[in-house]
């Protein structure tokens, strides 16, 4: 069994095959026995971490991701596909997504990070800046020169092809 | 030692990332870079492009991945981009790959007649010059020129001496299809070995379709690995003195693996060590007979083990074969399928065995097949077909056949 006590005070207790998807959870533990004192995450709250160990308990027995190298970060990524329980799950308030998605980077679960992060894409698919502004509570901090500079954008979109 | 190490590593997790007492900004604005990223990986240029203009942290994240590659096929894309990295050089920093082409048949309709490339002939050095001047960082540079657009292109050593492109180069195809204005920068200054060459890190070099003048010298080039030169002739007629002949010094490319010619004279100033590492030979067109007989009897032909020729390589009648490297394992031999093709592969199979019979790694034959216009396989080329089959049987050598489209 594995502890976790997290950012306003609560413990958590799961067992270890649920803990060890948590890439963070697992370097700390470092697979030797069991862990007589309990481990702070600060960076998490107790709602997220119930989430999150939701979602590592559903996925104990799937099997490992393959690696896949560093330093190929502009290769679009083969996600583990989503399933129906998946997207159920990811169906939650924004406020909440970002969070998850932090935890998700902070605590190193690849597969939530990915679910997390094609959530958002999915979210900001077809919107206009203004949209995707207004979407997430977002202030653009441009200058007007930036902004001018921005209006060349459409004219740049329909040149631009990689 | 267990407690003190446990008590370091807790202390990494408790300054870890902290959310406590940061500014309450929209979680959406305050995503560390990484995760940005890889929310963004799973959209469309499209919806980068609005994406770009939605804050200054979201901006960088996605120039990152709009910027990484870039493909201009229009003069209005080359301006837009000139000026784009006049108000913002940063971005030509993150610039890794370009690849600049003259439109397509289709993309003409997309333009006003005034810009299009072939209504007016247009030198785009000067607008060229100044986007690679910004690519500091440039891994990957393609020209390509569709044949008659009437782009001119004067690729030589000034234009890219003149910017900060160079060091980071490691692949480089051009494509001209401009054989009387231009010649590339293989042009020899003098008759030093040691020229020095404007790419050091150069590892791919593909030429295609690019004059190379008459006499001309290569540079070294140290890290050289594959050097692909298709020649601009675009039929196999007989040679005469305008053809481009490529000499090759000694020592040019210490690291080469891989040597493809197209329809390209070869001559080798010294023979020898020339091409210790080479694995990978390709010579396409009527290469110079001698150049193989002298090849085979030097010893960097040990190393190769893919070889492929043709068609109609040598001046052989035929298909006969010259001494194969003796460490070979795979062979593609080109043929044009005429009515004499039967002829011809009757005496490959005769030369065949005493070429190949050293070669004790010889797994692979392959013949890639252009068939002419009015070619109907008949029974005698079946029948031989079948032959060079249940030799290759014999000696447990795989045989395949198939159809290219083009040589």
């Amino acid at each position: 069994m594995v502890t976790v006590v997290v950012s306003d005070g609560v413990t958590f207790t799961m067992e270890q095959d649920v803990a060890f998807q948590c890439g963070l959870i697992a370097d700390f533990a470092g697979g030797g026995g069991d862990q007589e004192e309990p481990i702070p995450i600060q960076a998490v709250n107790s709602t997220v971490m119930r989430k999150v160990i939701e979602y590592c308990e559903h996925h104990r027995n799937d099997p490992p991701q393959p690696e896949v190298p560093e330093g190929t970060p502009l290769e679009r990524k083969d996600r583990r596909g989503r399933d129906a329980w998946d997207k159920q799950f990811i169906q939650v308030e924004q406020e909440l997504l970002f969070e998850i998605i932090l935890a998700a980077n902070y605590l190193n679960i690849k597969p939530l990070l990915d679910l997390g992060c094609s959530q958002v894409a999915e979210m900001m698919k077809g919107k206009t800046p203004a949209e995707i502004q207004q979407m997430f509570n977002i202030v653009n901090g441009f200058t007007a020169d930036e902004e001018a500079q921005n209006g060349e954008g459409e004219e740049k979109a329909r040149n631009l092809n990689s | 030692m267990t407690v003190v190490f446990s008590a370091v590593k807790r202390q990494f997790l408790v300054h870890g990332h902290s959310t406590r007492g940061v500014y309450k900004q929209p979680k959406a604005q305050c995503l560390p870079e990484e995760v940005l990223t890889h929310i963004l990986l799973d959209l469309t240029q499209r919806d980068l492009l609005n994406v770009i203009r939605v804050c200054r942290s979201w901006n960088w994240a996605s120039a990152q991945l709009l910027y990484h590659g870039l493909y201009l096929r229009s003069h209005k894309s080359m301006v837009l981009i000139a000026r784009t990295f006049r108000s913002r050089p940063a971005l030509g920093d993150i610039v890794k790959i370009l690849r600049v082409s003259t439109p397509q048949k289709t993309a003409t309709k997309l333009w006003p007649p005034n810009v299009l490339w072939s209504q007016k002939p247009f030198s785009m050095e000067g607008l060229l010059a100044e986007i690679l001047h910004h690519c500091t960082f440039l891994k990957d540079f393609t020209f390509f020129s569709l044949p008659n657009t009437r782009v001119s292109l004067n690729l030589d050593r000034r234009l890219l001496r003149s910017t900060s492109v160079g060091s980071h180069l490691h692949t480089l195809f051009v494509s001209t299809h401009d054989i009387s204005s231009n010649s590339f920068l293989v042009q020899g200054e003098g008759h030093s070995e040691t020229m020095d060459f404007p790419f050091p890190n150069l590892d791919t070099l593909v030429l295609f379709r690019v004059c190379l003048g008459p006499h001309h010298r290569f540079p070294r080039i140290p890290r050289l690995r594959s050097l692909q030169i298709y020649s601009p002739r675009f039929a196999y007629t007989p040679w005469d003195d305008t053809d481009p002949e490529l000499s090759i010094l000694h020592d040019s490319f210490p690291m080469l693996q891989e040597l493809k010619l197209v329809l390209i004279r070869v001559t080798i100033a010294s023979s020898g060590r020339l091409f210790n590492g080479l694995r990978i030979l390709d010579l396409e067109g009527p290469v110079r007979t001698e150049l193989l007989q002298e090849m085979s009897h030097t010893e960097f032909m040990d190393n190769i083990q893919s070889l492929s020729i043709g068609p109609q390589y040598s001046t052989i009648k035929g298909l006969s074969l010259p001494t194969l490297p003796k460490n070979i394992q795979s062979l593609e031999v080109r043929i044009i399928l005429n009515p004499s093709v039967s002829t011809a592969l009757e005496e490959f199979l005769i030369s065949f065995p005493s070429a190949s019979k050293e070669c004790g790694y010889l797994r692979q034959l392959t013949f890639s097949t252009l068939p002419a216009p009015d070619f109907v396989p008949d029974e005698a080329f079946t029948d031989v077909i079948n032959k060079v089959q249940t030799y290759c049987k014999s000696q447990g050598i795989t045989f395949a056949i198939h159809e290219i489209d083009t040589i």
